[in-house]
């Protein structure tokens, strides 16, 4: 069985949302459609620290589908648009089955990590950018990360991955214990978002 | 209920751990150091049966300037990422390298010739052949010619694209066979200036670091006036990886931002004081004797003899015949000459053949006296322990790093800010070894197209950029008549980068100022927009070069992937154009590579490092800096320094000023001294008026004026803000969200109000780079700057700039 | 009692006062604000359902507030007319024919409100080419369809008993499944809100015996305003008895309601710690009207229907439109309440797609209420209510749903 996932080094992570544009460009998004969201964890906007000056925090955390072991999102799809992968834990979305319920972004508990397209998807150029296996974009249903599924496919890894200027982001199988990943969390302390909902991410955050 | 009293639950930032919460994970102790990305083999191969992989660089002189790869399908660009390097440390791109694809078919491209029909700066254009362009712009040329003389014609070409034959290359040779005008400097000479007095000049004005590899030998890192990971983040993981191995950042600026939260500490400083806690620090190191003594002695001037004049004491004052400097001998206390000397004195006033002389290092003792700790922490609001304890860091626990940019450059006594830098790393020996580095490290023109330049024996003529509005203005330079009738302009948006935009404008509408005015550029910039004739070039994907003006130390070539779109046409085609009706035509008739393979073969450091284009068409990546990927370059190396002594010049024997400024007085420039910023300090006068010191920040969202129209960038960041402390908004009754009027005596801006805690009071920032159509009302943050120039540096000041800041309602003018 | 004496004076002629002209004119009425609505959801569906003021941090808006609601008001019809029947007691008179088709209806509504929601209503028949029995949702349609059709063959089995074609067993055992479905229609509506961890608001395991309450009262009041005014009407006679019956259980209904709010509410407020955000926002936060005049109407209902001399036929009107009112409340507050605390509520980026109120970033989106519909939405809802009303009345047009004279006897 694979599993795969990601680790986040937070302490090397400056929140330049490379992660967010290289998602962009390599799955072709539709103008202010974005899968891979930079937080800043800090004042009311981004890039601002809360605290009172000069003692001041700030901190990133880049927020994308996280591919759960135990997704809310697929439970309670009517139609089984959006499903788990066996072969690699990914969970996937099926643009053509989609009924548009929404049901799954009610479900999911990572706030904005799935996106419905409200409109017919509209692009700043006229060019599809990115990779050319990536499936078109449709009206009136919801999309998200697909951990760049089309590549994963060809072996390699998804765009945000490889693109990450601070080199805070990794990635593999979490069932193969001498993966990288799974080295990782064994060795360094992380975090995972809103661990209490029991959806239990395949991503993790090094703190 | 903690809500309860709060109307707006979602106002309660709930902190991290309450919304993730630690699950599990073994913490390890000083944890293990994580991998490197991973190098990825060479891919030429397209993923996809008609895709095609080409590689070139985005050259928009951010610094960085990546290795792209890129992605064409169906003739089309459609894809741009990170390109490999030989040393893959240094593969990257930023987000602005990612959103090529939309810059190249932006919608509003310029697609082919306009010229105006409405009044100057209407935005109304007509389209026209190329042929009517180029005879109107070469007729009315020669009728400045004869009317004029050739200076009238005055040349921007900036730093739009940084290749080796489209930045330094074509136009100024161009220009120079034009026998025009062009400006000098403008930017970050301040930096360049104390730098280059002090340290020299190796091979590129601002490359005066270690090669950034060595980083992580560093025992303490100084991140110095640089607000790193936003504005260079391509940089930023080898700095975080010498923090995982060990290295403690310091982070000395006048904003709580991204780099100071990544830190091991931050020290906030008052905007435009750094060079007071500099010389604070060199007071106690070198009162409390935590100077390098053998370094001073072997490597820098700290013993050389300086007299009344100014000058070193040489052999030829003493009746000898060499030139060779004089010392004083510790032992005998007679004096010496340097070569023969092995224990010169570093201290003492001395009589010697008649000359009252005092080493270089008593003159430095002089100069930092005066600046206790305490008065360095009045003057800076570094408290004076602080102080201490970066002095006894940075003296006694290294090999020490200084890392800066531009932020303490932007002010009027930024060349005393490297100056000191380079004295204290001269004092205390933390340069020249690796781990030891100051400055900055970028090879700004290393790869120069400067070569191309002299086709004939003529010569442009360079004019103070900050003058160069005034002389427009009055057809006067320093006193002498110096008429400019006409502009061109190409990589150049220098009116949305020049400071005191209004008089630009001024300049432009007045009447029979300036005759024609053309610009060559991709999108409608401040400067296109007040153009008469709009020419369209290529863009850099749609023809060949080369490049090399990068913080890392490969020369890449640049493929060409797409034909030129629209009617548009590359730098030297447009250039042979105009160069053939000027009657030039027999030295301009090459093709774009074709210039940049001759500026090459020109080029020492090509030549030396054997970068040709054979070998990059063939590489794509070739290392042109000395050093290989085993042994990084280290900077004055064994302390031998490109200075006239071959040593650290902390005591600059013969100072000048970069654009001949008559305001110049070299007798206070020897030295580092701490003056304050012109405008921006709080005991201006103005200040009672303006009490607020006008920041902009350089963004990672575009690079100057570049990318403000990208439609990604701007999804992400959309519209023009300004951040206040929290202190001063609420004193001007200002909220979040509010819109704001930002104004001086010079001009002003509108724009949205954020609230940053990690701002001291008295500060307001206002990222750069928007374009006057970006903002709400009339104006723009290049209004409010100051064109006053560092008589040293010919630098524009663009942070000591003060300003107030008050509520706007639509409507309002 | 004196209200008995009056309710005998009332409608003697029923069959000639109602219908007529004024039942045709509704139904025109009705079938255009029907036609103009379907032109407006064409519309939705062409221009996107960006025209509605739902996006993706508030991804259900209006139409799901009012499938609840619907769901909730389509309960009551039914109960009252099969609990009788099923537990062999003494019914309401004559109305369970009126009340089962005003049940029938609003199940239609119910569900029309959930296909002007989705964005792909040609795909609905994947629901049955892909179902996942595992989604509350599946579950949803499959009880919502099984009560339709249960309600319709009780309405039917009810005509046929009436002609003595289905013996009064028979019909008792259609009475309890319908009452079994109905109740389930409830729970099961609840449970695609209240298994949802993601929503704290939502997440509570009482979610589901309070939307049966709610059902109730909205539906008992339904049923109360629709016989008083179809007695008014002329289209039937009811007993005076039966109407105060239904206001007693409607005052019970209430009490039962509000002491689940308050359940509820306690149990989030005490720790003090996450809960309590969501009692703020409640309580003194953006959705506070919602709750008070939920909480003030409800008790007002109360009151007239327990104080036996406020108990006249205007205030008992007035009492149960406060009680539907109460509920559509209700119903607003956990929809909107649920999408009013994000889980995660840093600063990030923000686009025209994240929020209708996108540019203040996150605090500004929720300074307000995150979700107020856009006009095409009242439209939209407008028509999928013309289409009830239509249904309705070409109901009481057309099908045999008077009660017969031996009913009154009985």
């Amino acid at each position: 069985m694979t599993r795969y996932g990601m680790v986040v080094d937070t302490a090397r992570c400056i929140g330049c949302m490379n992660c967010s544009v290289a998602c962009k460009q390599e799955n072709n998004l539709p103008k202010d459609v974005w899968w891979n969201r930079v937080l800043t964890i800090g004042g009311e906007d981004i890039d601002t620290p809360d605290g009172d000056f000069p003692n001041n925090t700030l901190d990133f955390i880049s927020i994308n589908c996280q591919h759960c072991e135990n997704p809310a999102c697929v439970k309670v799809c009517p139609v089984g648009a959006t499903y788990k992968d066996p072969e690699t834990g990914i969970v996937r979305q099926d643009y053509d089955k989609c009924i548009g319920c929404r049901m799954c972004m009610a479900a999911c508990p990572y706030t904005g990590v799935r996106s419905f397209n409200w409109e017919e998807p509209k692009y700043h150029i006229d060019i599809a950018t990115g990779d050319a296996d990536v499936p078109k974009h449709q009206k009136h249903v919801v999309e998200k990360c697909t951990f760049c599924y089309q590549r994963i496919a060809r072996g390699e890894e998804p765009a945000c991955m490889e693109l990450c200027i601070g080199r805070a982001r990794f990635w593999g199988d979490f069932d193969d214990p001498n993966s990288e990943v799974s080295k990782l969390i064994r060795e360094r302390e992380y975090q995972q978002l809103l661990p209490e909902q029991g959806t239990k991410p395949s991503v993790y955050y090094l703190v | 209920m903690s809500g309860a009293t709060s109307p707006h639950p979602g106002l309660t930032r709930r902190n991290f751990l309450k919304t993730t919460g630690l699950v599990a994970g073994a913490a390890v102790a000083g944890s293990a150091a994580l991998p490197t990305l991973t190098a990825l083999a060479e891919d030429t191969q397209p993923m996809h049966k008609g895709d095609q992989i080409f590689h070139s660089a985005c050259v928009p002189n951010c610094e960085n300037t990546c290795r792209l790869k890129l992605t064409v399908r169906d003739g089309k660009l459609v894809k741009a990422t990170a390109g490999d390097f030989p040393n893959n440390e240094y593969k990257r791109i930023c987000l602005k390298g990612m959103s090529h694809v939309f810059r190249t078919y932006h919608p509003d491209r310029i697609k082919y010739p306009m010229k105006r029909v409405g009044e100057r700066g209407s935005g109304e254009w007509e389209r026209i052949s190329w042929d009517d362009a180029i005879s109107e712009i070469t007729e009315c040329w020669k009728r400045l010619h004869e009317q004029y003389g050739k200076q009238s014609i005055l040349f921007f070409n900036g730093t739009g694209n940084v290749g080796v034959s489209t930045c330094s290359g074509i136009p100024t040779k161009f220009m120079n066979a034009m026998e025009g005008s062009k400006t000098t400097g403008v930017f970050d000479y301040n930096a360049v200036t104390g730098f280059q007095r002090t340290i020299g000049f190796a091979f590129s004005v601002f490359w005066n670091q270690n090669e950034i590899v060595d980083v992580k030998n560093a025992k303490n890192l100084f991140i110095w006036g640089a607000n790193m990971p936003d504005s260079q983040p391509h940089n930023w993981h080898f700095m975080r990886e010498a923090q995982e191995q060990g290295t403690k950042i310091w982070f000395i600026d006048p904003k709580f931002n991204t780099g100071a939260s990544k830190a091991d500490e931050y020290i906030p400083v008052r905007c435009g004081s750094d060079t007071a806690v500099m010389m604070a620090m060199m007071r106690l190191i070198i009162e409390r004797d935590w100077i390098d003594r053998e370094f001073c002695r072997d490597h820098t001037v700290a013993p050389f003899l300086v007299k009344n004049d100014g000058l070193f004491l040489r052999e030829s004052d003493l009746g000898g015949a060499g030139e060779d400097y004089v010392v004083v001998d510790a032992k005998t206390h007679k004096e010496m000459l340097l070569a023969e000397a092995s224990d010169p004195e570093l201290f003492g006033e001395f009589d010697v053949g008649g000359y009252h002389v005092k080493t270089a290092l008593t003159m430095l003792k002089e100069v930092v006296d005066e600046f206790s700790p305490e008065y360095a922490e009045k003057l800076s609001t570094v408290p004076a322990a602080k102080i201490e304890e970066l002095a006894e860091v940075y003296a006694l626990d290294g090999p020490n790093t200084i890392f800066t940019l531009f932020g303490p450059d932007r002010f009027y006594n930024g060349h005393f800010f490297s100056h000191a830098m380079a004295a204290m790393a001269g004092i205390t020996g933390n340069i020249g070894k690796p781990g030891a580095s100051i400055g900055e490290h970028v090879l700004w023109t290393y790869l120069s197209g400067g070569t191309l330049n002299t086709p004939t024996k003529g010569r442009a003529t360079a004019i103070a950029s900050g003058e160069a509005v005034d002389v427009i203005r009055t057809g006067k330079y320093r006193g002498k008549d110096y008429p400019i009738k006409a502009i061109y302009a190409c990589t150049s948006n220098f009116i949305g980068n020049y400071s005191d935009q209004n008089a630009w404008i001024d300049a432009l509408m007045t009447p029979d100022c300036i005759d024609l005015f053309v610009v060559a550029d991709f999108h409608y910039t401040d400067t296109v927009r007040f153009a008469d004739i709009v020419l369209p070039p290529a863009y850099w994907f749609e023809k060949e070069d080369v490049t090399g003006n990068a913080t890392h130390p490969y020369a890449i070539m640049q493929e060409k992937c797409i034909e030129p779109l629209f009617e548009s046409k590359t730098d030297a085609e447009i250039i042979n154009l105009l160069a053939e009706k000027m009657g030039l035509g027999e030295y301009f008739q090459q093709s774009d590579i074709e210039y940049t393979e001759e500026a090459l073969k020109k080029s020492k450091a090509a030549v030396a490092n054997n970068v040709t284009i054979e070998r990059l068409r063939k590489e794509g990546a070739v290392r042109c800096l000395p050093g290989d990927d085993d042994n990084p370059f280290i900077f004055a190396e064994g302390g031998v320094f490109p200075t006239p002594t071959k040593r650290l010049e902390f005591y600059c024997e013969k100072p000048t000023s970069f654009a001949k400024d008559p305001k110049f007085d070299p007798s206070i420039e020897h030295l580092p001294h701490f003056i304050p910023p012109l405008e921006a300090w709080p005991e201006n006068d103005l200040y009672q008026k303006y009490p607020l010191v006008f920041l902009q920040d350089h963004t990672r969202w575009r690079m100057h004026t570049q990318w403000a129209y990208d439609p990604v960038l701007r999804e992400l960041d959309p519209e023009p803000v300004a951040y206040l402390s929290p202190q001063d908004a609420e004193k001007r009754g200002i909220k979040r969200g509010d819109l704001i009027r930002i104004f001086n005596d010079r001009g002003q801006i509108v724009v949205k109000a954020l609230i940053s805690k990690g701002l001291p009071p008295g500060v307001v920032n206002c990222p750069k780079g928007w374009q006057r159509d970006q903002y709400v009302a009339p104006g723009s943050f290049q209004e409010l700057t100051q064109r006053t120039s560092t008589p040293a540096s010919d630098n524009h000041i663009q942070f000591d700039v003060l300003v107030e800041v008050e509520s706007y309602k639509e409507g309002d003018k | 009692m004196s209200e008995n004496n009056q309710a005998t004076t009332s409608p003697q002629a029923p069959a000639a006062a109602f219908g007529g002209k004024g039942l045709n004119i509704a139904i025109v009425v009705a079938a255009v604000v029907t036609v103009a609505g379907i032109g407006l959801w064409v519309m939705q569906l062409s221009g996107g359902l960006v025209q509605t003021n739902m996006r993706n941090l508030d991804s259900w808006g209006l139409y799901i507030t009012m499938f609840m609601f619907l769901v909730g008001l389509s309960a009551g019809g039914l109960i009252i007319s099969s609990v009788p029947r099923a537990f062999g007691m003494e019914g309401f008179g004559g109305i369970s024919k009126v009340a089962v088709w005003t049940s029938i209806c609003c199940t239609v509504l119910a569900i029309g409100f959930v296909v002007v929601d989705l964005g792909q209503p040609a795909r609905l028949w994947e629901l049955f080419a892909y179902s996942n029995l595992g989604s509350p949702l599946m579950w949803d349609i499959i009880v919502l369809a099984v009560y339709l059709i249960l309600s319709i063959v009780y309405l039917w089995a009810t005509l046929r008993a009436e002609a003595g074609k289905v013996s009064q067993v028979a019909l008792r055992v259609v009475s309890v499944f319908a009452l079994v479905c109905a109740v389930l229609v409830h729970s099961v509506t609840a449970w695609i809100f209240g298994l949802q961890q993601a929503h704290e608001l939502w997440y509570t395991a009482l979610l589901a015996p309070w939307f049966v309450s709610s059902a109730l009262v909205c539906g008992t009041a339904l049923v109360l305003v629709v016989v008083i005014a179809l007695r008014k009407a002329g289209y039937l006679d009811v007993a005076q008895t039966n109407i105060v019956k239904m206001a007693k259980m409607l005052g019970a209904f209430v009490c039962v309601d509000l002491y689940f709010f308050g359940c509820d509410l306690l149990t989030s407020a005490f720790p003090a710690g996450s809960g309590a955000d969501q009692v703020a926002m409640l309580v003194s936060g953006p959705l506070a009207p919602f709750f008070w005049i939920e909480i003030i109407g409800c008790a007002l209902a109360a009151v007239v229907c327990f104080v036996p001399k406020l108990r006249t036929n205007p205030l008992l009107i007035v009492a149960s439109l406060l009680a539907i009112i109460g509920i559509l409340c209700k119903r607003v507050q956990l929809l909107v309440g649920g999408f009013q605390i994000p889980n995660i509520d840093y600063a990030g980026p923000m686009t025209s797609l994240t929020v209708t109120d996108w540019t203040g970033g996150m605090t500004g989106a929720y300074q307000g209420m995150v979700y107020t519909p856009s006009a095409l939405e009242f439209g939209v809802m407008l028509g999928v209510i013309g289409l009830g009303v239509l249904l309705l009345l070409v109901g009481l047009k057309f099908l045999p749903l008077r009660p017969p004279i031996s009913e009154d006897v009985r």
